[in-house]
């Protein structure tokens, strides 16, 4: 347990206020994102019946979790895998540790997995000796940064190419006035190809594991997932035990709403099935828990193991668009973080859930129907019941769930509320430590005759007749 | 997760039904001219409308941020003002989806069944219920957008939510397009409230972006009266 819950409002005003570039431009560029995936899910009649069967497929999964990790386990290790079994992030760091410590290995090449970020694994492994290479591009630059990813499919997408340029020229050395996207891309590559080479083994995640083949499925724009699995000889994968799917034909579904959610195209550029492998390597599957089989038990919660980790909900999100990925200080940023991160740290991410209007954006968008919104208020009772609240909110709450529950004192304190706020001084009502949410609004004036008053004074007779 | 209200049953004539007005707290102390032009609207039709003196507040404040037990008291109170009425309704999107959606922790008795599944927006109302076929008296010969609340559209399901794909439908639109003399302009860019503000203030002077939908369709429906009073307001 930490000392002090994140707070993502101060964060997201970091981000606001550092200039009037960088929140304008995520919040465009994610919306552009979000666009491109109506175009994409438009095109397809069925688009709506492909969620519907998508949500069924993994809530059967779900609830039929051990049967077919079993499966997966059986017939992954009938095609010379050898799969292990984390409990938790420790126990995962553990088994790839010994893994590479087995085959004498000081270099890995690891492509962008939320769920090693999640076991916070290079740290782990790079105090042990062991360099671990990115080969995500956007991941390399956050990790060049020492940040952590912003978005859960695009890292780096909070900053700007000149970010990047200035970030490169730094630690690469290429020309910091030169922002072209492929110059810097092409510097990148070149840096890192021979790193690439000289690795001694590769790390990768999985998108889907399927139970019927033992098969996992990874995919990428870049292709850096395949160079890491097919160029050294060791293989090493990290799964969340919740990426199970039952059968092969099922990735149609998947496949087909992925990509499109994630960022608008029909589908990723590589898509790579591993069954086992390959001819002279060796392949290592580590299944991990950390926290999955918990969260499976609460009733308000086990939907948000759905997740694909397409990130629709971030793209989308009207909050997440305007405070960035870093804000949330966790793992998972945006609304299926906000969902997830308080299973990990219930304190410390105390003040997530309100980080968000509720709007329910992120339940319609999101490919596999995780009704995220009304988790997110879910989530809240649970802050508000475990004594979360803000002192502020906590007493002003108790006073208003009393007056609101006696009519007399509520008309008598609103026959008071117009003279009062009329009459507050500007810099008590906007106060910064008093009225956070004061900081960049007005309030609406009070009317000089309420409502009620209009309607005792116009209506009264039918209220009496009652 | 847009829910359904129950229809009224069978035959019931509308002028029948004993309708109780729910006024959200806001609007009576900020925007009353709106909770005016509902009632008068509603009168229009020949229905008999009761306001009940005891409301104060559907709880959403306390209950939007969590805090179910300081928002029982008013929702307790909210089941206890309406729970004899045929149908409830109100013109604010976010509290009739507090009612209906959010009136899970309460013990689900008759009572509270009765009103999360009676207590309607103004909009669904007209359209589902009355299934309103025209407005004769009012005229408006102005162009409008419409901004519907996420509440109504995602919560009460007034329009269809922008990602979900299928045929387009908006309940506000359909009765706004009633209107004499109404043009209905298409809002093409979502991203941007200044393109909206812009647009309303550049063709139809009295207009100020940020509306919700109800406040707006009472206005117009009202006629040029209401809709001058309605603009003193802002």
């Amino acid at each position: 347990m930490s000392t002090q819950p994140v707070d993502p409002a101060a964060n997201a005003s970091l981000f606001i206020l550092q200039d009037n570039i960088h929140e304008p431009m995520h919040d465009r560029f994610l919306w552009t994102i979000r666009q491109r995936r109506d175009h994409q899910a438009m095109a397809m009649p069925e688009w709506e019946e492909l969620r519907e069967l998508a949500s069924k497929i993994k809530e059967h999964t779900l609830t039929h979790l051990d049967q077919y990790l079993e499966e997966f386990e059986s017939n992954a290790t009938k095609r010379g895998a050898q799969v292990y079994w984390a409990r938790d992030a420790a126990e995962h760091n553990e088994i790839v540790h010994s893994i590479l410590e087995a085959h004498g290995v000081q270099e890995l090449i690891k492509s962008k997995s939320m769920l090693q970020e999640e076991c916070g694994m290079t740290p782990y492994l790079e105090k042990r000796g062991i360099t671990v290479v990115e080969s995500d591009l956007g991941e390399t630059i956050q990790q060049l940064d020492g940040q952590p990813p912003s978005h859960i499919t695009m890292p780096a997408v909070h900053k700007t190419r000149q970010d990047v340029a200035r970030l490169f020229a730094r630690s690469i050395g290429t020309d910091p006035k030169n922002d072209d996207p492929h110059y810097l891309t092409e510097a990148m590559r070149n840096n890192a190809r021979p790193r690439f080479l000289a690795a001694g083994a590769g790390m990768t995640g999985g998108n889907f594991a399927i139970a019927e083949t033992g098969t996992f499925v990874v995919c990428t724009n870049e292709g850096n997932a395949d160079i890491g699995a097919a160029v050294p000889p060791l293989h090493i994968a990290s799964i969340g035990i919740e990426k199970m799917i039952p059968r092969v034909e099922d990735m149609g579904v998947f496949h087909r709403l992925l990509t499109r959610s994630a960022v608008g195209e029909s589908s990723t550029q590589y898509t790579s099935h591993f069954s086992g492998p390959r001819k002279g390597g060796e392949l290592h599957i580590v299944l991990v828990d950390n926290g999955r089989s918990r969260r499976l038990g609460l009733a308000e919660f086990w939907h948000s193991l759905k997740c694909i980790r397409c990130g629709a909900c971030m793209n989308t999100c009207p909050v997440y668009r305007r405070s960035g990925g870093l804000a949330y200080g966790a793992t998972y940023p945006g609304p299926i973080g906000v969902i997830l991160d308080p299973t990990f740290d219930e304190f410390k991410y105390s003040e997530l859930p309100y980080h968000s209007s509720l709007c329910g954006s992120c339940s319609e968008v999101c490919p596999v129907k995780i009704d995220i919104s009304d988790q997110i208020l879910k989530w809240r009772r649970v802050m508000a019941s475990k004594g979360y609240l803000p002192l502020a909110k906590r007493l002003s709450f108790a006073v208003a769930g009393h007056v609101f529950g006696h009519p007399e004192e509520s008309h008598a304190a609103e026959k008071a509320a117009g003279p009062v706020l009329g009459h507050t001084p500007h810099f008590l009502l906007y106060n910064r430590s008093l009225n956070p949410w004061g900081r960049d609004r007005e309030l609406p004036e009070v009317a000089k005759q309420t409502f009620r008053e209009w309607y005792l004074a116009n209506r009264a007779q039918d209220n009496a007749a009652q | 997760m847009a829910t359904l209200t129950k229809s009224l049953s069978g035959e019931t004539s509308p002028k029948a039904l004993k309708i109780g007005l729910f006024m959200p707290c806001y609007i009576d102390l900020v925007y009353p001219k709106v909770g005016i032009a509902t009632l008068e609207l509603l009168e229009r039709f020949g229905l008999s409308v009761h306001y009940p003196l005891n409301q104060t507040c559907c709880g959403q404040p306390m209950s939007n941020s969590g805090d179910q037990v300081n928002a029982e008291a008013a929702e307790r109170l909210y089941v206890e003002n309406f729970k004899d009425y045929d149908c409830i309704i109100g013109p604010a999107g976010s509290c009739v989806k507090q009612v209906r959606c959010h009136y899970d922790t309460l013990d689900q008795t008759d009572d509270v069944t009765h009103v999360r599944e009676h207590t309607y927006e103004l909009v669904e109302f007209l359209h589902d219920i009355l299934k309103v076929e025209s407005f004769p008296w009012a005229e408006f010969p102005h162009p409008v957008a419409i901004h519907n609340s996420c509440s109504s559209v995602r919560g009460l399901g007034i329009a269809k939510p922008s990602e979900i794909m299928g045929a387009p439908f908006n309940k506000t639109e359909a009765l706004l397009s009633k209107v004499k003399g109404l043009v209905l302009v298409p809002w093409t860019d979502p991203m941007s409230a200044v393109a909206l503000a812009v647009r309303f203030v550049s063709q139809t002077k009295p207009c100020r972006p940020g509306w919700a939908s109800t406040r707006f369709m009472t206005s117009s429906v009202m006629g040029p009266n209401t809709w001058s009073r309605r603009t003193c307001l802002v």
